[in-house]
């Protein structure tokens, strides 16, 4: 661990260079939130029971923390790696290549802390959310930067060029971010969709626990579980297929 | 002296493509070596495995008696390594560059400082340079610095791989001179090259290395003198000798090697060649013999 967060060190180094440029991917959640929440949420009303504002609320925050962890380790991850080349330059230090991906892995969910925060302090500032509720919610976001960290790792891994994640964006996470219960509850949809989205979507759990604290204010274990296993399970595949990648 | 590196019996296949076909190789503490070979013989891979960058499925490498696969860490902590493309940190500057790589190292806030200044001035990077953005810097400054980068801890070993290519030849003197200067230090130095002229130059032994495989392995010079008369006199067009003479074709070329280049060139006289020309026989001459390839 001591070697992974020298590398965790050096990207926020080299990320505080970057000013509030870095902060810019953040704005798309945000943006939603405006138009969806205080925007169609006018015209919508309640959704189960609650104003549409805070139905979509808590997964605008699970997006931010997918947004800010996925994108870091996918992107900006392969830039270094195989652009860069710098995990070449780590790997001959006392840093080993394990270190490296448990690093990345943590700088990105680090990175999807700070998008959700920023969502967070906006709901605050609107009074969607108390400070209470707020802290809460960070600390269960960590679960979903984690896993989502873990799964850009993942992919950095295996994907034969940068373009991939493009592809990977349209086919797989833009239709994780509208069938996850995000802006509307999946029974409006044909069944099946009920039954396939918490399967091969996890941000549908996350978003489900984060929901489950702010209107029963309970933590919805299974949920919060199955981002931790999932997450695990992408940090090992990330680290082997890595290795598999750079140490041939 | 002690042997600091072991390398034995080492096979490495990239699917079916074997990279390596039984490497032997034992490296004296504070010898400098040159691996010389063409593109494709091997010598990165060897680096790699040397550095712990590529897994080799057959053999084994000890460094200090200690297996590399198990005291990883350990023995990079103990080596310096320049790889062959640059992979400066491109959002740090110069100073930024090498205190990450020391912290990453574990060496000493405190010696660090003392160290970063000291490198920089070993390699002649001027103090201006000190705070500029990498990507701002020219080819030799960053080649440089990637020595200089290696240095840092104090390398017991120092790992080259093609340190000067692509540079022009001033800078590649100077990064010799500085090479060589460190003989001083005791450090043992492996570098591979396809410049015969830094071999010779810069190396206490030359290891040819063609398709995988080691095929020679000795001082300089002693390797030009186990194979060659000392001249070596080239004609172009190539002209027929008679076979009394070790001779080799190399495009439209034949290169004659003999201890009396005026027996050659006055047999010659009148026969209206394009080119001759009477030099030293070098490495490139006992590679082109010993493989039928230039590098």
């Amino acid at each position: 661990m001591k070697y992974a967060l020298k590398v965790f060190f050096r990207n926020f180094i080299a990320w505080k260079k970057l000013g509030w440029a870095i902060l810019i991917n953040a704005l798309d959640p945000l943006v939603f939130l405006l138009a969806f929440g205080f925007g169609l949420g006018k015209l919508i009303g309640n959704v189960d029971g609650i104003p549409y504002i805070q139905y979509i609320a808590p997964a605008m925050v699970a997006i931010a923390s997918l947004y800010g962890s996925f994108f870091e380790t996918t992107y900006n991850a392969y830039v270094r790696m195989y652009y860069d080349k710098l995990y070449h330059a780590f790997a001959s230090t006392k840093v080993n290549l394990e270190d490296i991906v448990l690093g990345e892995i943590l700088w990105g969910a680090f990175r999807g802390q700070i998008y959700a925060l920023l969502v967070l302090i906006v709901l605050v500032g609107f009074s969607i959310m108390d400070i209470g509720e707020v802290i809460i919610l960070f600390l269960l976001t960590l679960p979903i930067s984690f896993l989502f960290s873990s799964f850009g790792m993942f992919l950095s891994a295996i994907v034969p060029s940068i373009t991939f994640f493009d592809y990977i964006y349209f086919v797989y996470i833009s239709p994780m971010m509208l069938f996850s219960e995000s802006y509307f509850p999946l029974k409006t949809l044909p069944p099946v969709f009920s039954i396939i989205s918490p399967i091969v979507f996890p941000l549908f759990h996350g978003i489900k626990l984060m929901r489950t604290f702010l209107i029963k204010e309970q933590i919805e274990i299974p949920s919060f579980l199955t981002l931790i296993m999932l997450g695990t399970i992408y940090s090992l595949l990330a680290i082997k297929l890595m290795f598999n990648r750079i140490i041939r | 002296m002690e042997t600091v590196i072991r390398i034995e019996d080492l096979w490495k296949w990239y699917g079916t493509r074997e990279a390596l076909k039984g490497i032997d190789l034992q490296v004296p503490g504070g010898q400098f070596i040159s691996i010389l070979g063409p593109n494709g013989a091997g010598k990165t891979t060897l680096i790699k495995c040397i550095t712990g960058l590529a897994r080799c499925q057959m053999g084994a490498i000890n460094i200090y008696g200690l297996d590399l696969r198990k005291n990883l860490r350990e023995i990079k902590g103990r080596m310096g390594i320049v790889h062959q493309e640059n992979n400066l940190d491109v959002y740090l500057n110069v100073m930024e560059n090498l205190y990450m790589y020391g912290y990453m190292l574990d060496i000493d806030k405190n010696k660090l400082e003392r160290k970063i200044p000291e490198t920089l001035h070993f390699m002649g990077i001027k103090e201006s340079l000190w705070f500029e953005k990498v990507e701002n810097l020219s080819g030799g400054t960053k080649r440089k610095l990637m020595i200089a980068r290696a240095l840092l801890n104090d390398p017991e070993i120092l790992i080259m791989d093609e340190p000067t290519t692509g540079l022009d030849p001033s800078i590649r003197r100077l990064l010799w001179d500085r090479i060589i200067s460190l003989k001083e230090k005791k450090i043992t130095l492996i570098l591979t090259t396809h410049y015969m002229e830094e071999a010779h130059y810069i190396s206490d032994r030359v290891v040819i290395m063609h398709s995988g495989r080691i095929i020679e392995d000795g001082k300089p010079d002693e390797l030009i003198e186990r194979y060659l008369p000392p001249f070596a006199v080239e004609l172009s067009p190539p002209v027929e000798f008679n076979q009394e003479y070790k001779s080799i074709r190399s495009g439209d070329t034949i290169i004659i090697y003999t201890q009396k280049p005026e027996m050659i060139t006055s047999r010659i006289e009148g026969r209206g060649l394009r080119k001759v020309s009477v030099r030293k026989t070098n490495l490139e001459d006992v590679f082109l013999l010993l493989t039928g390839n230039r590098l």
